[in-house]
């Protein structure tokens, strides 16, 4: 493969409307995308309908950091400890319906390593909240009758304290 | 938010949860507890990457602590709430750890009036234990358990051997039992040679296989003896040259990361050095000395044992102490930079045990 700078570029075109070109060895990141290129479906624009401007801004910054590639050993290293800053700084973001927009962007876009990042960031931020505040950020419905959650709170009441 | 993020990846968000939160979440909704509670979901949790912590059993047998084996250790330190189960079993030994569960069993205990005698499965993260009836011996039997979650299937299994010095040529019985079969079974073929015997209590489960320490009789050398949970099947795994014979030395086995060590340290002298040996892909022949753990502590104090490894390849390490009388301490030793740290007194006695383990969600279908 050729390392100029004139790799072919993917354009991608988000929920909104907007283009993106990215190149095309940074894309191919996304299993989805490089089924698409691989079916040679990415002659034009690549519609992604699920995933906004603003989700998808974020999702290329990230694929494209991890798109660097160390020149030697000594390098690596330090480029290593500078990947995992990145992804730290990554996932801290404003607004958790960000992080919630990137986990299915990932997930649509079959991106192991950013499914990865952004489910332990999500677990990380709900791993001590209490039962309801979860029901909540998910919008799920309590469909236990009052007795069958107290059977269930009785199974392992130490969990509870 | 404007939609709701689809089951498939609330199931990847609880995969990387600690078990306390999805114990706890198992109230969030039927469907969620249906999925923490399918063994499904229990094995795929064994495979994503596991909390780790060091159990600490006292000198006394009583009190169990658990530390957690991240940045903070060793500052977050939870006693551990000793099942009823265990309890009745007096001062069990305990006999191995494998996939965040522990086997206690007391080897050297009398059966019970009635005849029996117990073991209990373990999973001190989820307060749950089984307990499992062993084939009791006979007074002229010599009796030794192992135990190990075979990584196929997590199934947990025992290994009862049975040493019958009654008769002009001793033999060795085996049965197995695997806590899905609910039932022991006896072995036929494959048995350890006749000139082999186990030796003290060191066994550790790594991988499918349970290594016990033991010795040929024969050539007066020590071996390891390694069963194959999946096959089935003995292997005598010959160890080289100074770690089969010396007199002088004393060899030991133990667990390191997901590898087998063996260590050896001189007889009979005031700070002895400890030899790290290490099994590279389940190959005798590649026996190899890893680092020696030297002495470097203060006055009375010598280094008396290894107990295994942190999660950062520190070695956990036995300390006695002696003044007045005899104490043990837990230290780590950093092989890299050859530092060594105090971390607590535990001891008087010899039932000290350290362990490191996963936290897991195994026998909560149980």
């Amino acid at each position: 493969m050729s390392s100029s700078s004139s790799s072919k570029m993917i354009e991608l075109r988000s929920s909104d409307g907007e283009t993106f070109h990215v190149e095309e060895t940074v894309v191919l990141q996304s299993e989805t995308i490089k089924q698409m290129i691989d079916d040679d479906c990415a002659n034009a624009a690549i519609p992604l309908p699920n995933v906004t401007s603003m989700t998808l801004a974020k999702v290329i910054e990230y694929i494209k950091k991890h798109a660097e590639k160390p020149k030697d050993d000594d390098d690596k290293k330090v480029a290593e400890e500078d990947l995992k800053k990145f992804d730290a700084e990554f996932v801290k973001v404003d607004q958790e319906s960000m992080l919630f927009d990137l986990v299915r962007a990932a997930n649509y876009l079959n991106i192991k390593s950013l499914l990865d990042l952004t489910c332990q960031a999500v677990a990380d931020s709900i791993k001590d909240l209490s039962v309801e505040e979860v029901r909540k950020k998910f919008n799920i419905q309590n469909d236990f009758t009052p007795e069958e959650e107290a059977k269930v709170r009785k199974e392992n009441a130490w969990a509870f304290d | 938010m404007s939609d709701n993020i689809p089951f498939d990846i609330q199931a990847e968000i609880m995969k990387r949860l600690p078990v306390k939160s999805l114990i706890q979440f198992r109230l969030v909704s039927k469907l969620w507890k249906s999925l923490i509670d399918s063994s499904a979901f229990i094995a795929e949790y064994q495979r994503t990457e596991l909390q780790q912590h060091i159990l600490v059993r006292d000198g006394i047998g009583r009190k169990y602590v658990s530390i957690a084996d991240d940045d903070t250790f060793p500052h977050q330190k939870v006693p551990l709430a000793v099942p009823m189960s265990i309890k009745t079993l007096g001062r069990p030994g305990i006999i191995g750890c494998s996939q965040g569960l522990f086997c206690l069993f007391d080897e050297f205990g009398k059966p019970s009036d009635s005849g029996k005698k117990t073991a209990v499965i373990w999973n001190p993260t989820i307060r749950k234990s089984v307990a499992i009836n062993m084939p009791a011996p006979s007074y002229q039997t010599y009796q030794i358990v192992g135990f190990g979650v075979c990584p196929d299937t997590l199934d947990p299994i025992l290994v009862n051997m049975l040493w019958d010095k009654s008769e002009t040529t001793p033999t060795w019985i085996v049965d197995v039992f695997k806590l899905s079969w609910g039932v022991w079974k006896s072995l036929s073929v494959n048995l350890p040679g006749r000139t082999i015997v186990t030796l003290n209590t060191e066994r550790v489960a790594i991988d499918k296989f349970i290594y016990f320490h033991a010795s040929d009789w024969s050539s007066c050398s020590d071996l390891i003896l390694s069963f194959d949970m999946i096959s089935e099947e003995f292997t005598e795994i010959r160890l080289p040259g100074t770690l089969a014979i010396n007199y002088n030395m004393q060899t030991g086995i133990c667990k390191f990361g997901e590898s087998l060590i063996v260590h050896q340290s001189e007889r009979e002298v005031d700070e002895p050095e400890y030899g790290i040996w290490m099994m590279e892909n389940g190959d005798p022949v590649s026996f190899k000395k890893i680092f020696t753990i030297k002495s470097n502590l203060p006055a009375n104090t010598s280094i008396s044992g290894v107990f295994g490894s942190r999660k950062s390849g520190e070695v956990l390490i036995n300390v006695k102490k002696c003044l007045e009388e005899e104490e043990y301490e837990l230290w780590v030793y950093d092989p890299n930079s050859e530092h060594i740290d105090y971390i607590s007194t535990y001891a008087r006695y010899f039932s000290f045990f350290v362990s490191s383990y996963t936290e897991t969600l195994l026998l909560l279908d149980r």
